[in-house]
């Protein structure tokens, strides 16, 4: 067990310098930073004085090398943009992207496996066909426009609630459901083939015949082997919701994470940039690995030796 | 193509209702000029802002109504149909292209080059999409086939994990290895042999894909990183209406609809496609 968590952790930790160094890469072709800072009347010496002032008139290996270095260390540098430690504006940043996706979760994922649940003991009904085109028309759904909708309905025609803004419980509403509606669509496809999966196997027949009650039947022995396959899902989907969140933070003004990177994108703030893909990244394959160790605890049978 | 006809007739009514969406969508994206009243960038600052025509304030001239200026809504729709089409194709294509190569390499070698294609896989999952389709299309700035280039090389992750995963078993079907014992080369096994037992999943897998490849370029041309405005696109016009949702509902509620319906005739389709082939899998993921 040990060693599967060492051997997993290494893992983790290999993926994650392959995120930074693409990062880089990427951030390095995006284009030059100090045209933007420096004034269109600045002189050439001024776009010198700038480049030194951020190493950028090191070369791109000694760049790289001091950004791995300051990686390490903890050191993330300051933002081009706002002149200010990168590692702060994360630390403001993070608490909104967080409360959101996790509001967006408990929304989810209790509705999804209820749902999942109910269409695959009810298989092939009419019941079963509602949950499943909902499931579809939920991933068919363009989360920019969904979002766009509820301010079109609950606050341009009905006004009860604030379009945009972030503080108030009521702010949260339109962006956690926007933000959930994607996710409960592809937990409830998955909890229900995971279901239908289980409900063919012998033992549920055999707790049947014994005189278990269907309900029973069904939650005891059916769902908790149901639910294994979904926590594994649930941690991929995390990635989406980061993802998710970029566009639901830009339509409602929401001071997450999410927006910040694509303004600092915008801006060719590169150590921002690093910073915010890289907590991303980290929060993902945190998530991950906690899931993995998780199945060895929900499922007794799974031993990674 | 009788048979094909008989299956039509035994499918549900969601894919029926999908299959008429899909074709009218086809239609629209190619006789567009035809079709279409108006002009693409046809301007009437006079008529600007106007509602639908079942509004109050709406005429029949404009049945969808006009944007900020002036531009016939119904008009620039059927233009940005074509993107939509365009993108979904040729997205799935490129991924679908570069995730089968990778599959069958990575599940036909194994050792050290699936090991390298795996960790690839780890981390392109672990880089949240829009972030790395976002960082890229400002790197080759917004154009349309840009946007197709982005989507295509960011998009193949979930064919290479079919690909490899049926390759890995294939390999080991008699067939293969009779093949290996008469000096079939590696790549005539790949190509000949293996490749001709995966290629119709993928497909399969790529008529899902379609819906979420033209989901992704209408998030990233609202986002100002997609395709540029100076095209009629939906998710464009979705991103202009934004500014005036508070007085021009039709400006953003409209185009929406479109990509809606259109994802959601996708996806049913390709679900009944994929339930006809292997019933098995039917309401699987």
């Amino acid at each position: 067990m040990l060693r599967y968590i060492i051997k997993r952790l290494l893992q983790t930790v290999l993926v994650l310098f392959l995120v930074v160094t693409l990062v880089f890469v990427l951030m390095r072709c995006i284009g030059d930073p100090t045209k933007l800072l420096v004034s269109p009347e600045g002189s050439y010496e001024d776009i010198e004085n700038i480049k030194a002032a951020l190493g950028l008139d090191k070369p791109v290996y000694v760049q790289y090398i001091d950004y791995m270095r300051g990686i390490v260390t903890g050191d993330f540098g300051s933002s081009y943009y706002y002149n200010r430690p990168v590692t702060d504006l994360i630390l403001e940043h993070i608490p909104a992207t967080l409360l959101l996706a996790g509001v967006a979760i408990v929304i989810a994922v209790p509705l999804a496996i209820l749902f999942g649940v109910i269409a695959a003991v009810k298989r092939n009904t009419f019941l079963d066909n509602i949950v499943t085109t909902l499931s579809i028309a939920g991933r068919s759904l363009p989360s920019f426009w969904l979002g766009l909708l509820l301010v079109l309905v609950f606050s341009v025609f009905w006004k009860v609630l604030p379009a945009s803004g972030y503080g108030e419980p009521n702010q949260l509403i339109m962006p956690a459901i926007t933000l959930a509606a994607g996710l409960c669509a592809s937990i409830t496809r998955f909890t229900r083939s995971s279901m239908l999966e289980v409900i063919r196997q012998d033992y549920m027949t055999t707790a049947r015949a014994k005189g278990v009650y269907e309900k029973k039947v069904i939650l005891h022995h059916g769902l908790r082997n149901a639910l294994l396959p979904v926590v594994t899902m649930l941690g991929l989907q995390v990635g989406h919701l980061l993802g998710g969140s970029v566009v639901v933070e830009s339509i409602f003004a929401w001071p997450g994470i999410g927006r910040m990177m694509v303004s600092a994108i915008l801006t060719y703030d590169y150590p921002l940039v690093q910073a915010c893909s890289l907590t991303m990244a980290v929060v993902f394959a945190l998530v991950n690995f906690i899931t993995d160790m998780l199945y060895t605890v929900v499922d007794p049978r799974i031993r990674y030796d | 193509m009788f048979k094909g006809l008989s299956v039509l007739k035994k499918s549900t009514l969601t894919a029926k209702i999908g299959l008429v969406v899909v074709v009218l969508w086809i239609i629209c994206a190619i006789f567009a000029p035809l079709l279409a009243p108006y002009g693409m960038d046809e301007k009437d600052i006079a008529m600007r802002l106007t509602p639908p025509c079942w509004e109050d304030g709406g005429t029949i001239e404009h049945i969808l109504g006009t944007d900020e200026m002036g531009r016939d809504i119904l008009s620039r729709l059927l233009y940005g149909s074509r993107v939509s089409l365009i993108v979904g194709i040729m997205a799935v294509v490129v991924s679908l292209i570069i995730g089968t190569a990778l599959g069958l390499i990575s599940g036909y070698f194994g050792g050290k080059v699936d090991t390298v294609i795996m960790r690839l896989v780890d981390v392109m999952l672990a880089f949240p999409f829009i972030f790395m389709a976002l960082c890229l299309m400002a790197v080759l700035g917004s154009s349309l086939t840009n946007v197709i280039i982005v989507l295509g090389i960011t998009g193949w992750v979930p064919y290479t994990r079919t690909i490899r995963a049926q390759t890995l078993s294939l390999r080991e079907r008699e067939f293969v290895i009779a093949a290996h014992t008469e000096g079939c080369s590696h790549w005539r096994i790949i190509f000949k042999h293996i490749l001709p037992n995966v290629i119709d999943n993928a497909i399969v897998q790529g008529t899902l894909e379609m819906a979420g490849a033209i989901l992704s370029e209408a998030s990233l041309t609202f986002l100002g990183l997609g395709v540029p405005p100076s095209i009629a696109t939906w998710g464009g016009m979705v991103a202009t209406g934004r500014q005036y949702i508070f007085n021009a509902w039709w400006l953003t509620a409209i185009p929406g609809l479109f990509i809606f319906l259109v994802c959601l005739s996708i996806n049913f389709v390709g679900d009944w496609i994929r339930d006809v082939r292997d019933p098995r899998l039917r309401g699987s993921d």
